[in-house]
């Protein structure tokens, strides 16, 4: 059911395409040259700062993200607000702690990072499973919501089309990421973050010119029309059915700020920059991008409960996911003239990009891990034609079971997959790349101890949580086999995922640990302070970055 | 000593002349040799480019361990990792104590946190959003701090350091390449 009147229809229809054709030339254009790896997956270090940090913003901001955080602002007012909040906070803190020794350290993997402290294959094959157990549960996210998100647009119902639809978005997203490699899924990030930022900010400004350019009476109308008074405005509306109300809260914020950037299609593009200085000012560029983007979403999304209200909002998805279309669409006011029209189409699209760039960079990201950490580590490791083929060809081994799995989980609440992907991430990700990077005595026994620990604490818990079974909105809510009582699996796997490297690294005996510590400090001046390039050899492009 | 069995075998194809021998060989590690490295070389070489001195090391790799090396690098290594330490910490403490507090308070003391400040909005909601600023402001600070007090320190340890042997033998199989 949709509210669009057909010209929005067809305008969205029209760009879509357009959008496709533009962005399947964008990749083939850039694509790297058949026989250089480093081209393939770090772009050959040559986009400026801005572009890089764009893209690091656009693979940072997915479609899920973008409507997720939209609903829980537009039913929850205060704890969304602070979602987008922790979102923000959560890649300044890659900035400031991880970006520049991972960037020293790693080549063109998260397994080529963590290995440079210990070399061997058990590294990279973990970290590669843990690669594919994070990112898998995001792209089933992205990919059914696909074909919601296309029929609400759109205006079609029939599922087969929905399906349709989820098949044709998959297979445009594993050309990109096939064809494009990181330069050319870079460039759609940039594009995708230009047009959202852009037509985001306009439809936040028309919004609060509703209101007559006060934010507070913003706030009261959407405190009035949200159903829930004045609790909007308070903390605690998201948890309130649950057991623990506020230490739930807490933990969901905080397993948000470790886990979103330590996600491998967020630090692969750490590896792109061509010097620590070039990665820093990339990341300032990209958290700035990341806050102005939490406040264009949570004026909206607020716009949208004081415009549309609570009713309207639930009738088109009980969780709020429209709400960011939704609050576009009310801020242009009853009647769209034309240059209205366009408008809301270029929010439309800017929507649709997003769900196209967002799944290419995590098909990308894996299929990276596969081919560069699995398959190319072998006795006989193959030339950089072959290894640009294997990526390939990774690309298509990991987007097409997506596609397949993401047609069967589309009709059920997708919320549990999403969290456990940022679960994931914390509890298995964010210790071993502090443990790696910053602990001497870390030892491989403590870091395989980390990725698988924090990995299974996950995996054990996440079923049990309130988020699959036993609440209206939950993944089954005819069952009932909740047994933990929060809704993130945070409060219990992030500490045991830095327990069981802990643990781990207590127990290899202190020759190893002694061993661990020398060779740390062989690695170190690498992990501060990186190396210089070697400089260009002759007839190749130059490359850029160097001395900070 | 473990390998890094991503290094190209010694039996690959015959490094391009500019290439020197000692890096094709499978030891990765990137210890500097033993030796001082010889002054930074010839006119044209970019300041502080370890690359350019590649003509003069030792062919051979050495392998010492870490008490024998130069001590000016590691008196070097020391200020840059206080440096460093001090940025992070402070940087991180800051931005995570300040949300910490911010989530704390909200949970258990939603009173202070709903009281009215201006118009409609509440204390938690307008700190929630005055968050933003301070988060560029954060990170202005931050990259000013790194470039004034760690940058220099790197550049100096990164001069004493040899370049990646990784980076290295991916060059030489890019150059390779079709020929394979």
């Amino acid at each position: 059911m949709t509210e669009f009147d057909g010209s929005a229809q067809s305008w969205s229809l029209v760009a879509f395409c357009a959008v496709v054709t533009v962005t399947l030339l964008l990749c083939v254009m850039t694509g790297p040259d058949r026989d250089d790896l480093a081209e393939f997956y770090t772009g050959y270090r040559t986009m400026s700062p801005l572009r890089n940090g764009l893209a690091i913003a656009g693979d940072y901001i997915s479609a899920a993200t973008v409507l997720t955080i939209g609903g829980v602002i537009a039913l929850c007012g205060y704890d969304g607000v602070v979602l987008a909040l922790s979102m923000t906070l959560s890649l300044m803190l890659l900035m400031f702690l991880l970006a520049e020794p991972l960037r020293n350290t790693g080549r063109f993997t998260l397994g080529d990072a963590l290995s440079r402290r210990m070399p061997g294959r058990s590294v990279r094959i973990t970290t590669c499973a843990v690669t594919l157990i994070a990112l898998l549960p995001m792209m089933l996210v992205q990919l059914a919501s696909t074909g919601q998100l296309l029929a609400y647009i759109l205006g079609f119902t029939g599922s087969t089309m929905k399906t349709g639809c989820v098949v044709g978005v998959g297979a445009l997203m594993i050309a990109y990421a096939a064809i494009g490699g990181m330069k050319g899924t870079a460039l759609i990030q940039l594009l995708k973050m230009v047009m959202l930022l852009g037509s985001g900010a306009v439809v936040a400004v028309l919004v609060l010119r509703a209101f007559d350019w006060d934010p507070g009476a913003l706030f009261t109308a959407a405190a009035e029309h949200s159903g829930a008074g004045q609790a909007y405005l308070r903390p605690g509306l998201q948890f309130a059915a649950g057991e623990h109300p506020r230490l739930d809260m807490i933990s969901t914020q905080l397993t948000i700020v470790l886990g979103a950037a330590c996600l491998p299609h967020v630090t692969m593009r750490m590896y792109t920059a061509g010097s620590a200085r070039q990665v820093r000012r990339s990341m300032s560029w990209a958290v700035t991008a990341v806050a102005v983007f939490a406040v264009v979403i949570t004026v909206v999304a607020v716009g949208a409960t004081a415009l549309v209200g609570r009713e309207g909002l639930a009738a088109a998805d009980p969780r709020g996911n429209t709400a960011y279309l939704l609050g576009s669409r009310a801020a242009f006011g009853a009647h769209l003239s034309r240059p209205e029209t366009l408008l809301f189409t270029s929010v439309t699209t800017a929507l649709f990009l997003t769900l196209l760039a967002s799944v290419a960079g995590m098909i990308l990201a894996c299929a990276n891990s596969l081919a560069h950490d699995v398959f190319a580590t072998r006795s006989k490791p193959p030339g950089p034609q072959r290894e640009t083929m294997l990526a390939r060809v990774c690309a298509l081994v990991v987007g097409v079971p997506a596609i397949l799995l993401a047609t069967l989980v589309q009709d059920r609440s997708l919320q549990p997959l999403a969290t456990a992907s940022f679960c994931v991430g914390a509890s298995a990700l964010a210790p071993a790349l502090v443990y790696a990077l910053f602990w001497r005595r870390c030892t491989r026994a403590g870091l395989l101890c980390t990725l698988i620990g924090g990995t299974l604490a996950v995996l054990v818990l996440m079923p049990g949580t309130s988020l699959v079974s036993g609440s209206p909105t939950a993944a089954f809510p005819g069952l009932d086999f909740h047994w933990f009582p929060f809704t993130t699996t945070g409060v219990a796997s992030i500490p045991a995922g830095f327990l069981c490297g802990w643990v781990g690294t207590m127990l290899s005996g202190r020759s190893r640990k002694d061993r661990q510590r020398r060779l740390y400090d062989r690695v170190e001046p690498r992990i501060l302070a990186g190396t210089a390039l070697p400089r260009a050899r002759a007839g190749a492009p130059p490359v850029t970055g160097g001395g900070g | 000593m473990s390998h890094d069995p991503h290094s190209p075998h010694p039996s690959s194809p015959v490094p391009p002349p500019h290439i020197p021998s000692w890096s094709v060989s499978a030891l990765p590690h990137p210890w500097p040799p033993d030796e001082e490295p010889v002054e930074e070389p010839v006119a044209h070489a970019r300041d502080g480019d370890p690359a350019e001195y590649e003509g003069d090391l030792p062919t051979r790799p050495l392998r010492r361990a870490l008490p024998h090396r130069a001590r000016g690098h590691h008196g070097d290594l020391r200020m840059l990792r206080r440096a460093y330490r001090r940025q992070r910490r402070v940087a991180t403490l800051a931005a995570l104590g300040y949300f910490v507090a911010f989530l704390l308070l909200s949970a258990y003391e939603p009173s202070v946190m709903t009281r009215p400040v201006t118009g409609g909005l509440s204390t938690g909601l307008l700190l929630g959003l005055v968050q933003l600023p301070v988060t560029w402001l954060a990170v202005l600070l931050y990259e000013y701090t790194a470039r004034r007090y760690v940058d220099p320190l790197a550049a100096r340890v990164r001069r004493h350091t040899p370049p990646d042997p990784l980076a290295r033998a991916a060059e030489g199989e890019g150059l390779v390449g079709p020929g394979r």
